[in-house]
Order: C-alpha cells, then sequence, then structure tokens
C-alpha cells in the first residue's frame, strides 16, 4: 500500500533531470583541477558527473537531455564557506559566551529570496555560520541551494559538522554600545576570550571523565545514576575529539596565532580561519599547523582590527601553502563570488585555475566536501555553471546553474516565469477578493 | 412574554447565582444542534443544577422548570476558545536560564500555572465580551515565556474563578519566541536548543531519580527540578502539549522536537500555513488550533507584495478546509484577537469551503476531546455541562444574533448593543502610512488609532516588527505616542517617541530615539 502511494507520488511530481541523462556539449569545461577543456562534454547521469571530455569522447544514451553550450563555458558551482543566508531570526545567539549547543540547521529558511540570486550568481554549496557575537557560536549548516525544494533536502547528507568560533572586536562586544535592560555579556577583553575558549574544553574533558566513569560502572553493574546528556558538553568534546569542525572567525595574526596554539595545546586542530586578513602575516604558521584561511579579497578597513587587510593576502597565504579561498559572509557578495576569486589573478598574479579554485575547489576542501563539490571530475556531484564568458571575466553572466543534474536557475526559464507569476499573482488577489468578508463583516482579519 | 422571563433570568443570574445553578430551565421551540447528533428541529433542551438533563423532540418539561420559549432560534453548545489570551495577568518574565555568566539558574517557566495569574474579580467586562460573542469556555494562556506552563481550561460563567474551573492543568506548552532582555536565548535557533535539552533534561530527570530510588545508597541523589517534573506528562503522553508555530517551517521544526523528544501527539498552536502543511501531516498523531486571525494586506505596497506572502494570505482561510478534508483534527483559537471577531473568523473559513458541521465541531466537541474533556463538555447531551447559546440564525450566517447564553446552568445577562456614535471618534484615529527619516534609511510603519476622546490606543506595524502603541494622547492638534522596536539582528528593543501635529489627512513631527531626533511625515490612508 505505502510503495503503490510512494509511487503515485512520484508520477505526479515532474520527471526531474536528476533521473535522466544530460549531456551538455561544446562547452569551454574549466574543471578546476584538471585543466580547462576546449569544445568539451560532461555527461551527467543520476545527478553525478558520468563523464567529462573533449568533444567526442563523451556520449549520451538517445533520448538524452541535450544542452548545447556552444559559445559557453562550464564551471563546477561556487562554494562559499561563509554565509548567513537562509537564516530564520537572529545569526548570534549572543546571551552567552559558548552556545555551542545551538544549530543553525535548526532555522533554515528555504524563503530567503537571496538564495536564487545567489543561484544566479552561480553558487550552489554554502556553510551557513553562526555569527560572531560570542567566542564560540552556533553549528553550521552546510547546504546546497535547492531553491523551491523542501528544507530538509538542503543538507548535504556526511558532510562534517561545523562550529563558529570568533576571536577579537566582536565577541568582546567593540562596537555594540550597552543597552539598557540588557545583560552585558562576558567577555570584554581579548584575554577574556582566550579564557573561555580554555575553560570550554577543560570542562569538556570533565564532562568526558563523568560519562566513562559511568559507563565503566553501568558495564560492571555496579547500580549508578547515569550523569545529565550535555548538548552543549557533547558539542566541545565532537571538537576536541576532530568530528566538529572549528571555522573561526578572526582578524588579527597575534590573536590567530593564540587560538592555533590553544588548539595544538588542547590536542585538536582549527579547519579553517575565517576573514583571517592578517593571515598573510603569520602564513607559514598558519600552513604548519594545518589551519585553512578563507578570507576577502579586497574589503577591509571596515573596524580596527580590520585595518591591515590587503588585497595579495589570498595568493600569499596559497603560495605558503595555505589551503586559501574566497568568501562572501554577505548576500550580495554571494552572488559575485567569480569576480572576488578573479582579483587574485590581478593582486598575487595566480594563474586561472589557482584563482577559481579559491571559490571552489579549495573551500569545499576546507568543509571537508571535496569528494562530492568543487570541481568538475568523474563521480562528484552534477553542480555545474555555464557562463556567458570566462567565469574569472567581468563580463561572464550565469546562464543556467544545476545542482546535481538539476537545473534551479536558468535565464530564460527565468524570464518566461515573469509572466506566469504576474497571472498568479492576479488569481490570487481575484481570490482574496472573492473570499473577502463581506463589508458588513469586519471580523477575523488581523488588525 | 418571552422577554419578561428573560429579564427574569437575567436578574436572578446577576444577583444568586448559586441559587441560579440549581435552577431548571427548558429552552423550547428551537433548533437543537447537539453535534453529538445531528439537528433537532423542534427540539427542547432542559437544564438542571448546573447540567444538561435532556435533549430531544419529545421531552416532557417538568412543571418546576422555568421555560424559555425559543422557537425559531437555533441552540447550540457553548463556543470552545481553544487558545485565548484573556484574563491572564502577564507576570514579569523571570531571569533568563543562563544569564551573563554563562551560568544556568535551575528552572524553566514551565511550572507556572495560568490558572494562578488569572484577573478573574478585575476580568468581568473581557469575560463579558468573550460569553457574548458565544464563546463559553476557553483554553487560557500567557504570553510566550517559552516554556508558557501550564495552562487551564475555564468557563466564562459568572461566580468565583473556582467554580469555573474546567480542568486547571489542560496542557503544557511550548511557544519558540526569543526573549529580548539579553538571556538565553535571544534567537530562535537558541529557542529550539534550549527546548531540545530541556525536554531531554525532564526524560533524564525521571530516569536519574528512578535509579536513584531503587538503589540510593552509595549515591549522590540527583537535584530534582521541578519544572521538568511538570513537563514530564506531557512527554509521556499523559498531558497534551500545545506548540505554538505559524509558518510552515516553524510548524515541521516543532513537530521534529516533538518527534525527537518522543511526544506521541503534539498539538500545533497558530498555524497560519497549516494550508501549507497539511498533505506532509499524519493526521493520527498530530492535531491542530486554528489561529482566526489570518494574515492581512500589507498598509502599502501590496504591488510589491511577494508572491509567497500572497499565497498565505489567499489560503490561509482555505486551511481548516484542508484539514478536514485530510481528517487532521482541529480546533480554533483567538490567539489574543478580541473575542467579539472569533467567529467571524471562522465563518471567514466557512466562505472558503469548510462545511459548516466541521466548523461547528471545531468550536466545540473537538477542542473538548482534545483536552480530554470530552465527557464533560463539547456537545448537548444528557450529564454534560450545561453551556448552551442561543443564536437568531445557523451560527455561520453572517447576520447571526447572540439571543441566550448559559454557563454551568447559569443564564448570563447579555451586554445591550453598544451604539456606534461615529461623531465620536477622535481626529486621530484611523490608518497612518508614517515615514521615518534616520540618517541611513527611511522606515515606513502602519499606524492604526483607534478610541475617542482621552481613551485612545493602537497598533503599529512596519519595518521594524509589529505591536501596540502605548501612550498615544491627542491633545489640541498634537498627537503623541510610543512604540517599541526590536533591532532584528540583536533583539535590544528601543522605545521609538512620536509626537507631531495633526493637519487633516497628514501629520508630521519628531520621533526621539533615546538621545536622537528624527522627523517623521504620514499620511491617513482613507
Amino acid at each position: 500500500m505505502r510503495a503503490t502511494l510512494a509511487l503515485i507520488i512520484a508520477c505526479a511530481l515532474p520527471v526531474g533531470a536528476a533521473a535522466q541523462e544530460t549531456l551538455i556539449r561544446n562547452a569551454t569545461v574549466v574543471t578546476v583541477t584538471n585543466g580547462t577543456i576546449e569544445n568539451g562534454s560532461v555527461l551527467v547521469r543520476d545527478g553525478r558527473i558520468a563523464a567529462v571530455g573533449p568533444a567526442g569522447s563523451v556520449s549520451a544514451r538517445p533520448g538524452a537531455r541535450v544542452i548545447d553550450a556552444t559559445g559557453m563555458w562550464l564551471s563546477p558551482g561556487i562554494v562559499d564557506t561563509h554565509s548567513h543566508s537562509a537564516v530564520e531570526g537572529s545569526v548570534n545567539e549572543w546571551s552567552v559566551p559558548n552556545s555551542g549547543m545551538v544549530r543553525v540547521g535548526d532555522v533554515l529558511d528555504p524563503n530567503d529570496v537571496s538564495v536564487y540570486r545567489q543561484l544566479a550568481g552561480g553558487t550552489t554549496t554554502v556553510q551557513i555560520l553562526h555569527g560572531s557575537a560570542n567566542p564560540i557560536g552556533g553549528q553550521s549548516a552546510i547546504v546546497k541551494w535547492k531553491w523551491g525544494r523542501p528544507i530538509e533536502e538542503w543538507p548535504i547528507a556526511g558532510a562534517p559538522r561545523g562550529i563558529k568560533f570568533a576571536l577579537g572586536e566582536n565577541p568582546k562586544s567593540a562596537n555594540t554600545p550597552p543597552q539598557a535592560n540588557v545583560v552585558r555579556q562576558y567577555p570584554d577583553t581579548r584575554m577574556g576570550v582566550e579564557q573561555v575558549l580554555e575553560e570550554t574544553f577543560v570542562g569538556a574533558r570533565e564532562y568526558e571523565r563523568r560519562m566513562k566513569e559511568y559507563e565503566r560502572l553501568r558495564k560492571q553493574g555496579t547500580p549508578a545514576v547515569a550523569p545529565r546528556r550535555d548538548l552543549l558538553m557533547e558539542t566541545m568534546l565532537g571538537i576536541l575529539n576532530g568530528d566538529v569542525l572549528v571555522h573561526s572567525h578572526g582578524y588579527r595574526a597575534d590573536e590567530l596565532m593564540m587560538l592555533m596554539n590553544l588548539a595544538e595545546r588542547m590536542g585538536f586542530r582549527i579547519r579553517t580561519l575565517q576573514h583571517v586578513l592578517e593571515g598573510y602575516k603569520v602564513a607559514p604558521e598558519i600552513a604548519a599547523h594545518g589551519a585553512g584561511a578563507s578570507t576577502f579579497i579586497d574589503w577591509w578597513g571596515f573596524k580596527i582590527e580590520a585595518y591591515d587587510g590587503i588585497p595579495f593576502n589570498p595568493a600569499i597565504m596559497h603560495r605558503a601553502g595555505v589551503l586559501a579561498s574566497v568568501n562572501s559572509d554577505s548576500d550580495e557578495l554571494a552572488r559575485h563570488l567569480n569576480v572576488d576569486a578573479a582579483k587574485a589573478v590581478h593582486w598575487g598574479g595566480l594563474n586561472e585555475d589557482e584563482a577559481l579554485a579559491l571559490a571552489t575547489i579549495n573551500p569545499a576542501r576546507q568543509l571537508g566536501i571535496a569528494d562530492r563539490v568543487g570541481s568538475i571530475e568523474t563521480g562528484k556531484d552534477a553542480d555545474l555553471v555555464l557562463w556567458t564568458d570566462h567565469p574569472l571575466s567581468t563580463y561572464a553572466r550565469v546562464e543556467t546553474t544545476m545542482i546535481e543534474g538539476e537545473i534551479y536557475f536558468d535565464r530564460k526559464r527565468d524570464l518566461e516565469q515573469r509572466e506566469a507569476r504576474a497571472a498568479e499573482r492576479k488569481r490570487l488577489l481575484e481570490q482574496i477578493e472573492r473570499m473577502a468578508p463581506p463589508k458588513s463583516d469586519k471580523t477575523g482579519e488581523k488588525r | 412574554m418571552r422577554k419578561h422571563t428573560l429579564l427574569f433570568a437575567a436578574l436572578l443570574a446577576a444577583s444568586i447565582p448559586a441559587a441560579a445553578q440549581t435552577g431548571v430551565w427548558a429552552y423550547t421551540g428551537g433548533t437543537v444542534h447537539p453535534v453529538s447528533g445531528p439537528p433537532i428541529e423542534n427540539g427542547t433542551v432542559i437544564i438542571r443544577g448546573g447540567l444538561i438533563d435532556a435533549v430531544g423532540a419529545r421531552v416532557a418539561i417538568p412543571p418546576e422548570a422555568t421555560t424559555v420559549d425559543v422557537t425559531g432560534l437555533h441552540v447550540y453548545p457553548g463556543l470552545f476558545d481553544a487558545h485565548a489570551r484573556v484574563l491572564v495577568k502577564e507576570p514579569e518574565k523571570s531571569k533568563g536560564p543562563l544569564d551573563g555568566s554563562g551560568i544556568a539558574p535551575p528552572e524553566t517557566d514551565a511550572s507556572t500555572r495560568v490558572l494562578s495569574m488569572l484577573d478573574w474579580s478585575g476580568g468581568n467586562e473581557a469575560r463579558e465580551s468573550a460569553y457574548a460573542a458565544g464563546i463559553t469556555t476557553a483554553r487560557l494562556s500567557l504570553r510566550s515565556r517559552v516554556f508558557d506552563g501550564a495552562t487551564p481550561v475555564v468557563n466564562f460563567g459568572s461566580g468565583p474563578l473556582e467554580r469555573n474551573v474546567v480542568r486547571d492543568v489542560a496542557a503544557q506548552q511550548i511557544s519558540f519566541e526569543p526573549r529580548n532582555d539579553g538571556a538565553y536565548p535571544v534567537s530562535l535557533m537558541g529557542v529550539m536548543a534550549y527546548v531540545r535539552q530541556t525536554l531531554m533534561d525532564a526524560a533524564w530527570q525521571a530516569e536519574a531519580l528512578r535509579a536513584y530510588d531503587a538503589n540510593p545508597r552509595g549515591q549522590n541523589r540527583p537535584q530534582r527540578r521541578r519544572d521538568l517534573d511538570e513537563l514530564l506528562p506531557a512527554l509521556q503522553g499523559k498531558l497534551p502539549l500545545v506548540l505554538v508555530a505559524d509558518n510552515a517551517q516553524m510548524i515541521d521544526r516543532a513537530l521534529r522536537l516533538a518527534r525527537e523528544n518522543g511526544v506521541a501527539r503534539p498539538i500545533i498552536s497558530g498555524a497560519i500555513d497549516a494550508w501549507q502543511v497539511a498533505p506532509s501531516l499524519d493526521s493520527r498523531n498530530v492535531s491542530m488550533i486554528l489561529s482566526t486571525s489570518y494574515p492581512a494586506a500589507p498598509a502599502e505596497g501590496a504591488a510589491e507584495e511577494p508572491l509567497r506572502l500572497l499565497r498565505r494570505r489567499a489560503n490561509a482561510p482555505a486551511a481548516p478546509a484542508e484539514l478536514a478534508k485530510r481528517k487532521v483534527r482541529f480546533a480554533f483559537g483567538s490567539h489574543g484577537t478580541k473575542p467579539a471577531d472569533f467567529l467571524g473568523g471562522v465563518r471567514r473559513a466557512v466562505r472558503a469551503g469548510l462545511a459548516p458541521e466541521a466548523a461547528l465541531r471545531a468550536l466545540t466537541l473537538a477542542p473538548a476531546e482534545m483536552f480530554g474533556l470530552d465527557r464533560q463538555l463539547g456537545s448537548l447531551e444528557r450529564g454534560k455541562i450545561a453551556n448552551v447559546i442561543v443564536t437568531s440564525l445557523p451560527l455561520f450566517e453572517e447576520n447571526v444574533e447572540l439571543r441566550h447564553v448559559v454557563i454551568d446552568g447559569v443564564p448570563m445577562p447579555l451586554p445591550k448593543k453598544k451604539e456606534e456614535k461615529t461623531d465620536a471618534v477622535s481626529p486621530a484615529a484611523g490608518r497612518w502610512n508614517v515615514s521615518v527619516d534616520t540618517a541611513s534609511r527611511q522606515l515606513t510603519f502602519m499606524i492604526t488609532i483607534e478610541g475617542s476622546g482621552s481613551d485612545l490606543r493602537g497598533s503599529w506595524s512596519g519595518d521594524a516588527g509589529s505591536g501596540e502603541l502605548s501612550s498615544v494622547t491627542l491633545e489640541g492638534e498634537t498627537l503623541s505616542f510610543t512604540l517599541t522596536a526590536a533591532d532584528q539582528t540583536t533583539g535590544d528593543t528601543s522605545d521609538w517617541k512620536f509626537s507631531g501635529t495633526l493637519a487633516g489627512d497628514s501629520i508630521a513631527g519628531t520621533v526621539s530615539i533615546e538621545s536622537a531626533a528624527f522627523r517623521f511625515e504620514g499620511r491617513r490612508q482613507p
């Protein structure tokens, strides 16, 4: 019975591209990891890339959908390690110095139109982070922008869990004036930020000890009251055990060093430094620690700790062996991260693949999802973007954005839909008019 | 003759309610809608000692009964508002579960008994306006405290509160509103984490106490939190758990949390987007209290109203019909709107396709079942509490008027219809479209002012949220009012004090926010 129902539902849905083959041909395929293929083809099957190669080397089954991309460039979808889009409510649980129990994934909002605009800029995968108002923020959500699909389909299953840390001016409330009737939060200094982190991990080890002691008693059959499960402490233990990856906001070289040293003392590694505008000052140290660095190319000076940013930062860090990326931290910037990547060609002289890697494969590696996204390789998810020009060109415009073989943005379709949308609006307004209470009955409407 | 009887009944009710409750009444000649069965033409309802004694077409009228002839009228069980916010004295918010120190004080607000926070004696007017709208019974709730505590079901009858309580703990309630005083949780995601941990704690505490009681020797006794004790029955399915959620995502989140924590049959209250989630609901295990306060058109810029909100506005009143079709149990709640608007809201649902029988059930027997009170009330059946209303027309006709209300067997005096005096309306009354030029951007508000003379009140909505106005005054041509806006990122609130000069349909003046002041201008909307 249930199977029958599922079948009926499946038939009622439009046949998704994911279920069939799609051949994109005659494109300039920018794979990022394996160079650029002139007049190349990419075959998509079941939402994955089934084959990549020059024209002629790749063929589809009869009946496959064929997209002729003559004159266009095909790149992997852009990956953004630092998004705050599609979050319902505040992105900061700033009331406590450590809000590691909160999960951005609990409050995703599939209606944030910024998501669609980012698809129109080629962005397909993002890490949605907690804000930087406290030293330890909430757990992040790593999602694909599957606009129009139910929200539970957005998160990438199996992606490593992440958590936000924050250093410097934001967690010590340097730029937020005190509010009447609102408790001022600890910490107030950079020393306090470090203290919160250190105390947290000492506490996490103590929690682990209590849990293990209970397990020991239970196994030997000694009656014991189970300790209370603490979701905050479990998350902190996850960090120490490497199950929860730390993505830390920070600008100044001294405190980046503080964080890496503290992590090493506690026996774990920082996964990425976020913003990291002074990363170029300590690039070898970042490389030695093994942290990734996700930065802005030319956005600085917006507060004291951001004065020392330079546009050569990504290139310098990259040359020093740091896994570097550019991120958005902004709904607007997330629509053209390809341009920010391109600037690293100008400032620092990265080659085209190195520059594009800053917004594709490198952030994918930083998030631990490079087996699925970040480049055009056989076996990876078919998250693909068709551009009118080389994606590093400021003239490049996105024609089509695909996630797992399904089209989520298409310029032509968008233009066509405008009429349908206007018609729907008209129909809805008529429906509302029809059902409106008669003039004599003013009840039942919010006032 | 009928008028005479009525007047007598009203006098009796007002002066000696205790005696009235023991009285015998016969409502004869009306169309009786028992809800538990089909309507009875020319039926009789006998009320004795506060309970329904007999219902039917051929019922002998006891000689001691006071007969009320309701020929041509319609007799129903009293209406049940499953989520009302009247009569309650909103308490000061307790100190947050975590303050700036990061240390958790022991308790949530789950041990709050809303019943102990009612202003019953001062609430005569509120009770009167409720039963004058046909609402004889309601589940009462506070504004959100995340854990809103134990909510009672009461009748709006005469006499002391004690006599009107139907059940003191009818349900526990959780709502998902972040706090605005800087204490945890200040964000929606914080609320989610807070609720998740607390529900886990409640289950853990029960288990820890059990493990300790089994072997107290050699173990430290667990600390016992009263609020967790209060939550436990709701987790175990022994007490209904109401989760307040309006939008589709919030409904999903609430249901997910319930599932995660083993809550077998959660009740979603609010549920403006019920039309959207209806197809994915498990009708056996979810019930809903639908708000009769439907989304309204934006104050301005209707042409730019996002399609998504337009869809919501068009479909929300059709949600009850959709739920009925899918056999999801539902009731209605006024959710803080005026009792007088309650029935009108349900009428809109009927206009949007809900069968009148289903609507009636959702106003009577359905909420009674939801809170395990269906053996006591919700239908006109022998032995049930005598909450009865009599109307001039079938309940969902447009110009229906209430003719009689009986609560706990006591006929209630109906207030006289107020004459609408249009000349008394304040010159400030109306909907004002107000824009404020701050240094960085222009903010717009829709300000609604109501009332007459010095009795002014109002509400606002706009870029910075929505809410009630405070300190609304008109002195000469100077109109002043204050709104409290919350910063969307931090949740910090600030008072915006408006003061401007009225000139016909326009107003201009200054708004002061803490030490800053900006210009504002407004136009009255037609």
